[in-house]
């Protein structure tokens, strides 16, 4: 396909948001965005609105995931339109507010992107997630993110599966991105994942501030992993888990995951096998907040992504 | 010297019975699901399944179950002898309540009744491996313990904590048995169990009862020096002046160095402006409890320790 004419045009990034404190316990994201809040200089580029903003404060507060229920499912259309009444989850009535001052989502007068910052238990070093497979916007963003953190890597996670797919915090943008940083222990501030996190979030504002002055990106590639199931730890009848991730599964984020290889270990010593007929990859492998959401890890798929030259639409 | 070694056997009571407890903080799995674990065995086998009485206990059941610290406040302060004797009313704390139970259960402190060995199981989100910690240096039966724990286990590093509180401070679960340890395994997330962590935990759990039984059938044990660390003091991270925010992370040179020997301008810190804030005492010392999760609401980014070799005598079960 030729793409020497194929240049897309979009609508200029003129209202970014950086989130941090989604997860209560989230450290990284807290401590940069309440630095921010401080002190913008590191964050302001020519010509760019950005707002850094705490969206969970009673939970950083806590030091907690959430108060009444997880805010980053929270933004579902039922929640975002349920009227204003006593009684609502804290994380509700949050969403509710958040999707005012940002959104609403899926108008025209939503903030363009919001970066939600993340850390995870999973040994997932950086890793950028999208929600789309046909956002030129974010594809190319990450491609620039990608190349500009080498080589350190940065892995991509599209979680586009009609079912396993969340109301998440930045869905409210026209562009959501999500930053995971990890591993990282809930409550912990670890000083490489904090820099690493802050350096990928300076080379996303470093690429928005280019395309607002009318750079054309070159079409691109990139490499996503596409998440395809979550996979359950083995439980007893009362809902306990009976097994652990097997010692060669954990911290092996990303890596190919073969039928008859060790998954879960047992209590008491034995090993349980994946049984998948497909290579896959996992990822957020033993994440402390998925155990409540029956999730030891989740499978993905590798693909590989187009995404035609970009360009500011001229006015 | 020879001499001190010939002379010195001591003898000293069996150890009748032990209890293991998990879940003093909530959501340190290892201990959670080991004693989940040893319920089982016990089920499945019968009372006869260890060579030794042992008693298994979840100690917060409330926190295990919403899988946090604490409800109310740390089980693990809570055992003082003022607390333990503080009346209960509706206003009482969880962990107050709880830890006047587990006194009758497995107490009651400095009683001739309590029980004879505690092992409390514990992990950290630092990178201390497998350390042991004792309240007192004094203690032979726990000392001995460590000793066995160190030549058995080579996986990961073993080593011997001591707090040396004089007996009446002691506030923590251990404290409540005639003798009594914390098993403190370590880096492991809160919340996230961790098969290689769990199996060093259960290792260790599985040699304990092992000395007591070897020990219980009259297996002398020799004396010798035991190298341990000596608490000597905690220090807290930078912190903003009026909002006590954290102005600086652990510094990476020092992130999961636990009980590296820490030098005269060593880095501790790094300030999110990009400073390095260093060590300046003169005294080398051992940092550990490095970047521990917990200790964030205590003001500690990290504790230090004196090493020391403590010399104990052989023992022996005295025969009745």
């Amino acid at each position: 396909m030729s793409s020497r004419t194929n240049i897309s045009c979009l609508q200029e990034a003129a209202r970014v948001a950086i989130f941090g404190g989604t997860h209560g316990n989230e450290m990284s994201g807290i401590t940069l965005v309440n630095m921010w809040i401080q002190n913008s200089a590191e964050i302001e580029r020519n010509g760019l609105l950005i707002k850094p903003f705490i969206s969970n404060p009673r939970a950083v507060e806590k030091c907690s995931r959430y108060i009444d229920t997880d805010l980053n499912r929270a933004f579902t259309p039922e929640n975002l339109s349920a009227p204003d009444v006593e009684g609502l989850p804290y994380e509700v009535q949050r969403a509710k507010e958040i999707n005012r001052m940002f959104g609403p989502k899926g108008s025209a007068d939503a903030y363009d992107v919001i970066f939600d910052l993340h850390n995870t238990t999973s040994n997932m070093g950086s890793t950028l997630i999208l929600e789309s497979s046909t956002d030129l916007f974010n594809l190319q963003m990450v491609h620039y993110i990608k190349k500009a953190m080498a080589p350190h890597t940065c892995s991509v996670l599209l979680n586009e599966h009609p079912q396993l797919k969340y109301s998440t915090t930045r869905s409210v943008a026209k562009h959501p991105v999500g930053l995971e940083v990890g591993p990282q222990p809930q409550g912990v501030l670890r000083s490489n994942v904090f820099e690493s996190m802050r350096t990928i979030l300076k080379h996303a504002l470093d690429f928005i501030e280019l395309f607002n002055s009318g750079v054309t990106f070159p079409p691109c590639t990139v490499d996503v992993f596409r998440v395809q199931e979550r996979m359950d730890y083995p439980r007893d009848t009362n809902g306990n888990i009976t097994a652990m991730v097997h010692p060669h599964l954990q911290d092996c984020d990303w890596e190919p995951l073969n039928r008859g290889d060790p998954m879960f270990l047992t209590f008491d010593g034995r090993t349980v096998l994946y049984e998948g007929a497909n290579t896959v990859y996992p990822t957020f492998i033993n994440e402390a907040a998925y155990y409540e959401k029956q999730q030891a890890f989740m499978t993905t798929g590798r693909e590989i992504l187009a995404a035609n030259a970009i360009r500011k639409a001229c006015k | 010297t020879i001499r001190e070694k010939a002379m010195a056997l001591l003898f000293l009571p069996a150890l009748a019975r032990m209890a293991v407890c998990g879940g003093t903080h909530g959501n340190e799995l290892s201990g959670v699901y080991v004693v989940q674990e040893m319920e089982r065995q016990r089920k499945e086998k019968g009372e006869g399944v260890w060579p030794i009485p042992v008693t298994t206990v979840l100690s917060n059941p409330r926190a295990v179950k919403e899988c946090r610290r604490y409800i109310d406040t740390d089980m693990n302060r809570c055992f003082s002898r003022d607390t333990l004797s503080s009346p209960i009313t509706d206003s009482s704390p969880y962990e107050v309540r709880r830890a006047q139970e587990l006194n009758n259960l497995l107490g009651l402190k400095g009683s001739t009744d309590a029980i004879d060995l505690i092992c409390d199981l514990h992990n950290t989100t630092s990178n201390m491996g497998l350390t042991l910690i004792l309240c007192t240096s004094s203690d032979w039966v726990t000392l001995h313990i460590c000793k066995y724990l160190q030549t058995k286990i080579t996986k990961v590093p073993v080593r011997v904590l001591v707090l040396d509180f004089p007996i009446s401070d002691a506030y923590s679960l251990e404290s409540v048995s005639k003798h009594g340890f914390t098993l403190e395994v370590g880096p492991q997330p809160h919340g996230v169990v961790r098969a290689d962590i769990y199996i060093i935990m259960k290792e260790a759990v599985d040699l304990t009862i092992d000395w007591i039984h070897k020990f219980n059938s009259g297996t002398v044990f020799e004396g010798g020096d035991v190298e341990a660390f000596k608490f000597i003091k905690s220090v807290d991270y930078p912190r903003d002046p009026e909002t006590r925010t954290l102005t600086a992370a652990i510094h990476p040179q020092l992130q999961d160095k636990d009980f590296c020997l820490l030098k005269r301008g060593d880095p501790l810190f790094l300030s999110f402006s990009g400073e390095t804030v260093n060590y300046e005492e003169e005294e080398t010392l051992h940092p550990f409890f490095i970047n521990e999760a917990a200790y964030y609401e205590k003001g500690i980014a990290f504790q230090l320790a004196k090493k020391m070799m403590l010399t104990i005598p052989a023992v022996r079960v005295q025969k009745d």
